[in-house]
């Protein structure tokens, strides 16, 4: 009896459905969080008897063959790369994008993290880092003397000095972009790391080759729409119940074949 | 020779195939682009020994593969198209030409568009379609042709080809190895939209309902021809 272990896959697909659902859910009020959405493929099918298998010795065969389908599998957890809401904050280190893009962080292992999530603090030297201190590559450093400092569209900071009336450059944040960026791997922290599927980084300046613009006093939300979640988990629970329906069925034809007399 | 229990024998595993391939309809409620598939019982018959009459059992001769469309659910994402009306999508498969109605699309590291399952898209000429890493707006027309930023950078192919042929690949796709493809030219695509599976849960629960009192009824045909053969055996012995 098949119907058992199909109907098992399809639960936890459904299970599967559900705890990416929760993810969303949970991650509503993350900054610049990705929605994710699991998408599932049918597994591979058994043939009980092939198109075009001979059905006489004249020569005749089968027009149509009998395949087995054996369940189905998650086939991939997509993230959902549409644009979060800009929420302004004011702070001068709160920079979302608007548009395609991620900022570069280093690692304290040196090596490469990407995020959309741009609230940066200032660390005791001055440098721009992430909530959870690692650097904003390209070091710049903010002078301490420094009164105020803009970023504009294209990611160039400027410094305000007191008693001079023009701010000075001091540096460009820059972006990089992905050929496939629902390649990125998540790590946590709201960082992503590169992978093969991800392809490699591409330097740009904020507002060229298609990068998307930065914006200085904003911040993205989650792009988790939380009706449509809901609406998916209410769908989830019914295509769960479903299934169990299945295994009851067959569990009930299996009891009666152990009572034939 | 008695047949009662073969006959019955043959109709219970023939149902509990039945249940299986329910089953599989059911376990891909939630799978893009995934086409129902419905059983098809036919009669075998097998000449008695000595007499004139027959003696028929019910096999599961054929599975056929319902093609009524999805429904559509509109996403964000401007890599999901779906086919209004008839046709599938193209796709490169190892073993042949490969079909699939699941049109979550996304890029892989060469910026080539493939399905959800890493097989790359075709367009008419049977070519992958490259997507230009720096395209801000990717828009996808009503017939397929993919334009960034305003510029055509390849035309996906809908094509259709006869049912019979459709083999079923799992990773939602159809191989039909060498069969001629015909385009179909006034296929509607929709960007935005992925069209769900096509199978009905009212009426995957109908059939369930249906196979499982089916069982039980043959089930019950096996119990009393047992019945019917201990009263002969007791008659006849005269306890």
């Amino acid at each position: 009896m098949r119907a058992l272990s199909i109907a098992a896959t399809g639960m936890d697909a459904q299970q599967t459905r559900v705890e990416t659902i929760s993810n969303n859910l949970a991650n509503m009020n993350t900054t610049a969080f990705s929605a994710r959405r699991a998408e599932f493929a049918d597994l591979h099918y058994q043939v009980v008897q092939a198109a075009g298998a001979s059905t006489s010795s004249t020569g005749s065969v089968a027009p149509e063959g009998v395949q087995m389908g054996l369940g189905v599998r998650t086939a991939t957890i997509s993230m959902d790369m549409t644009q979060g809401t800009l929420k302004n904050t004011g702070g001068d280190l709160d920079l979302a994008i608007e548009g395609k893009g991620f900022f570069e962080i280093t690692l304290p292992s040196g090596e490469s993290a990407y995020t959309r999530d741009g609230s940066f603090k200032r660390s005791s030297d001055g440098l721009i880092v992430n909530r959870d201190g690692f650097s904003l590559s390209g070091n710049v450093a903010i002078p301490d003397n420094a009164r105020s400092i803009t970023i504009n569209a294209e990611g160039e900071i400027y410094a305000y000095f007191e008693s001079q009336p023009a701010g000075q450059q001091i540096g460009t944040i820059n972006l990089v972009t992905f050929a496939n960026a629902k390649g990125l791997e998540p790590m946590g922290g709201n960082l992503y790391r590169q992978t093969e599927a991800s392809g490699n980084p591409i330097q740009g300046q904020a507002g060229q080759d298609g990068i998307g613009l930065m914006r200085q006093g904003y911040l993205e939300e989650s792009n988790v729409d939380v009706v449509q979640q809901i609406a998916e988990l209410i769908e989830a629970q019914r295509g769960y119940e479903l299934n169990s329906k299945v295994i009851s069925a067959a569990d009930q034809m299996m009891a009666s074949t152990t009572q034939i007399r | 020779m008695d047949n009662i229990g073969y006959v019955s024998v043959a109709r219970q595993n023939s149902l509990k195939r039945e249940l299986d391939s329910i089953a599989h309809n059911i376990a891909n409620i939630s799978t893009n682009g995934y086409r129902r598939e419905g059983a098809l019982f036919s009669e075998q018959v097998e000449g008695m020994e000595n007499a004139e009459d027959e003696v028929s059992f019910a096999t599961l001769s054929k599975r056929y593969i319902d093609l009524t469309p999805g429904e559509l659910k509109t996403t964000g994402n401007p890599f999901d198209v779906s086919i209004d009306g008839p046709g599938f999508f193209r796709i490169e498969l190892e073993e042949g030409q490969g079909l699939t109605r699941d049109g979550a699309f996304s890029l892989n590291g060469a910026n080539q568009l493939i399905t959800s399952t890493g097989a790359r898209v075709l367009d008419e000429s049977g070519a992958a379609i490259t997507i230009p890493p720096e395209a801000e707006q990717i828009d996808i027309a009503i017939d397929g042709a993919i334009f960034a930023d305003g510029a055509a950078v390849g035309k996906l192919a809908v094509v259709d080809v006869d049912p019979a042929l459709l083999s079923r690949m799992g990773h939602n796709a159809f191989n039909v190895g060498e069969a001629e493809l015909t385009k179909i030219p006034d296929a509607t695509i929709r960007q935005y939209a992925i069209e769900g599976s096509n199978v009905s849960p009212v009426q995957e629960l109908a059939r369930l309902i249906e196979v499982q009192r089916t069982y039980e009824l043959s089930k019950s045909v096996t119990d009393e021809d047992n019945d019917r053969i201990e009263q002969t055996i007791r008659t006849l012995s005269g306890s």
